[in-house]
């Protein structure tokens, strides 16, 4: 049975489980789960798997078909492309599930949580919901990466939704459901967005298979968006605003740091990686791409530097991450495209490792804002070696995972002449090593004192963070047995003198230009405040207008409805003038009028009787 | 930086508010800089592995430059943009505008102070930054 099983079906059966146990048993079924499903996967493997026929020549196997209403649905369906986001879900899943082993166990030993007020953060209370909900996205994701068809990808890119707003409510704050329903609402709205596009496009081809869409159109996959028209860009803007587009990148920056501690490692790994794997299937090659990737590893640096919270610095990197992923998808060369998902696996774990140990601050102390830490390296050694661990690795510090990975693109961008858009990653890359290399573990673990004395966190938290941090030096130290996995034949080689001395005086002397930043007294301060961005349009704008056009649409309605009542009234006015009591048409006469009336008629009619 | 991260567990508690410390690993890192500026000059004539136009231009010294003036690019340019974009924390929940004198900077829970100055505690905290690496 295993080697054919759905990948999504053991993690779906596994959530119904979760949901009737708990203590021991839950723990083995939330961590078998995710290891039964890769030894599932890696059977599946052993059989014969072609890069996407999108690209590659070989054809893809697949394992299942039904038929709906004329057209073959393909629930699942396996290449070198899916396998890749296959093992990286089930890892993540696994390291997901033992960070957050510990839930229900009570409030973890040392935590100084319960002093803010911040004793629901830990989510202790919500344990069985978070399981459940967690063990479902994750169904969910791998289900989404094996789709052969638009159909089915559609099911689970909404049940990615619906089941991962639980995590962002299991906060169980005001702030959070508010968030939640914003997250949902966005994610929705996506979904139909990619129905919508997915019916024009079978409308179109009579096909709903999930490939190359400008392929599928027009036989090639060149041309750009305008070529494929607007089918194709429906689907684009579907997976853009999962991967986090410029102007639909909030709800990343808004959802992960209101999540639990837990919950936001889970968010993190799944959602936009399902669309970079949705992008790099669909659009691989598309030049605007190159562009919106290219935007996108800019601009959330600013804010990094700005932003106070945490978490939601790492929402920022998380951004600025997936520009890179998205523009090696836009470059589409073997070794970009390679590159763009190789990148997406190490930032799965080594984003997940800073958002661990970001989580285990917020489970110990209550707190992830930059003005309410510092000093933790005190009381958290083993996190704060951990996480600077996991910024090592996001900065591509030689014989760290991105090291191995961004590479690839910025490589790639140069093979391919895009020289300027090689200049903005050059740049965005110290933008990296600014806000998630230095900034995260410095205000969190060092500057000065908070005075906060806590204990590390639970032994599972930082049994996963181990594992995580592992990964990040493995993949790092030997690329050649990771690239192996990857969808494309290429020959690439990251270790070369130059590349490792250019990338550590890139870094260093970044480093050196922080240093000199802060002695000056010109970096900023970290303040108690937020800086608005493109969330403003619907946070605050929309309601506004909405608003506004409210009281505009009461006041044009109350002016027609005065002039129609005033109208009506003056109409009624006359009416009443004529037939009112005193109007002509309704007087009242008295009945000795009447009688003289009458008798004179029956007088005249007697005279032309008689004469 | 991760050597040092591992090389700082190790160290007694505390051992960051320890100035003689924090300056040999100020020393340690300078040299580091140095070292890799040198090491351009050692490389001169070897031959470049990657035989791309763009990176033969750009041997001499552009990365570290680069690497450095984008730092202080990124934070000459989100300085502007913060006085631009601040709000208060209560911004989206019915907030104005960000009130500087309501912020307390960093709370200290173990009696330092209530607040650090923020143009005094700079310095201190330049003291600290490599530590951080």
């Amino acid at each position: 049975m295993l080697g054919s099983m759905p990948p999504f079906m053991l993690f779906f059966v596994g959530a119904i489980v979760v949901a009737f146990t708990n203590g021991a048993v839950r723990k083995s079924v939330v961590l078998g789960v995710p290891i039964l499903g890769l030894v599932n996967l890696i059977l599946t493997a052993g059989g014969d798997v072609g890069a996407p026929s999108a690209i590659g020549e070989s054809v893809p196997q697949i394992y299942l078909t039904l038929e709906l209403l004329g057209y073959e649905l393909q629930p699942y369906r396996a290449d070198k492309l899916s396998l890749l986001f296959g093992y990286l879900f089930h890892i993540a899943a696994f390291l997901g599930f033992m960070y957050a082993l510990h839930l229900g166990d009570g409030t973890p030993e040392g935590s100084v949580a319960g002093d803010v007020g911040e004793d629901d953060v830990i989510g202790n209370e919500r344990a069985g919901m978070q399981h459940v909900s967690a063990m479902l996205y994750a169904g969910s994701a791998l289900g989404a990466v094996f789709a052969g068809d638009f159909i089915t990808l559609f099911v689970f890119w909404e049940l990615l939704a619906i089941t991962s707003v639980f995590l962002v409510w299991a906060r169980n704050s005001d702030r959070a459901y508010a968030t939640g329903f914003r997250y949902l609402i966005i994610h929705v709205v996506s979904g139909v967005l990619l129905l919508s596009g997915a019916l024009m496009l079978a409308h179109r081809t009579g096909s709903i298979e999930f490939g190359h869409v400008a392929g599928q159109l027009h036989g090639d996959e060149g041309g750009g968006l305008a070529a494929a028209g607007l089918p194709a860009l429906l689907l684009l803007i579907a997976f853009g605003i999962k991967a986090g587009f410029p102007l639909a990148h909030n709800w990343i920056t808004e959802a992960y740091p209101e999540s639990t501690p837990t919950g936001t490692v889970f968010l993190s790994a799944f959602t936009t990686k399902v669309a970079v794997y949705a992008l790099a299937r669909s659009f691989g090659g598309l030049d605007e791409l190159i562009w919106i990737g290219t935007a996108m590893t800019f601009f959330p640096i600013f804010f990094a530097v700005l932003e106070n919270d945490l978490r939601r610095v790492l929402g920022y990197s998380m951004i600025n991450q997936i520009g890179f992923m998205v523009a090696g998808i836009g470059i589409g060369t073997a070794l970009a495209v390679n590159g763009a998902v190789a990148h997406a696996f190490a930032d799965v774990i080594f984003k997940g490792l800073l958002f661990m140990s970001m989580g285990a601050v917020l489970t110990m102390t209550g707190r992830t804002k930059g003005t309410d830490l510092g000093g933790l390296y005190k009381t958290m050694p083993i996190t704060a070696t951990l996480c600077i661990v996991g910024a090592s690795a996001i900065s591509a510090f030689p014989l760290f995972s991105a090291f191995v990975t961004k590479s690839m693109i910025m490589v790639a961008a140069i093979e391919e002449h895009h020289y300027i858009v090689w200049l903005f990653m050059l740049f965005a890359s110290a933008g990296v090593l600014e806000h998630a290399g230095i900034k995260i573990p410095f205000f969190a673990f060092f500057a000065h004192d908070s005075g906060i004395r806590t204990k590390e966190p639970p032994r599972n938290m930082l049994v996963a963070m181990v594992i995580g941090g592992a990964l990040c030096i493995l993949i790092g130290v030997f690329p050649g047995v990771f690239y192996g996995l990857l969808p494309f034949e290429m020959d690439y080689h990251p270790y070369d003198t130059r590349h490792v001395l250019t990338q550590l005086q890139l870094l260093c002397f970044g480093a050196l230009g922080f240093i000199t930043l802060v002695k000056t007294g010109i970096y900023p301060d970290e303040k108690r405040a937020v800086h608005i961005d493109a969330e403003v349009l619907y946070r605050k704008l929309g309601p506004w207008l909405v608003g506004s056009a409210g009281s505009a649409i009461s006041a044009v309605d109350g002016a027609v409805r005065g002039t129609a009542m005033g109208l009506i009234r003056s109409a009624l006015e006359a009416l009443g003038r004529m037939h009112g009591q005193l109007g002509p048409l309704a007087r009242s006469w008295p009945s000795g009028s009447m009688v003289f009336w009458v008798a004179l008629s029956l007088a005249a009619y007697l005279l032309f009787y008689l004469f | 930086m991760s050597d040092h991260g591992h090389h700082e567990v190790r160290e007694p508690i505390g051992w960051m508010d320890r100035p003689d410390v924090v300056k040999r690993l100020f020393t340690v890192f300078y040299v580091v800089c140095g070292v890799l500026f040198l090491a351009e000059f050692i490389l001169m004539g070897t031959e470049n592995a990657h035989p791309h136009p763009l990176e033969e231009r750009m041997r001499f010294f552009v990365y570290p430059v680069y690497g450095f003036i984008s730092f202080w690019f990124l934070v000459l340019l989100a300085r502007p943009m913060r006085t631009l974009l601040i709000r208060s924390e209560d911004y989206y929940e019915g907030g104005g505008a960000y009130d500087p004198a309501a912020d307390p900077g960093h709370v200290s829970t173990h009696g330092h102070g209530p607040a650090r100055d923020s143009s005094s505690g700079k310095g201190s905290e330049g003291g600290e930054v490599s530590d951080a690496r």
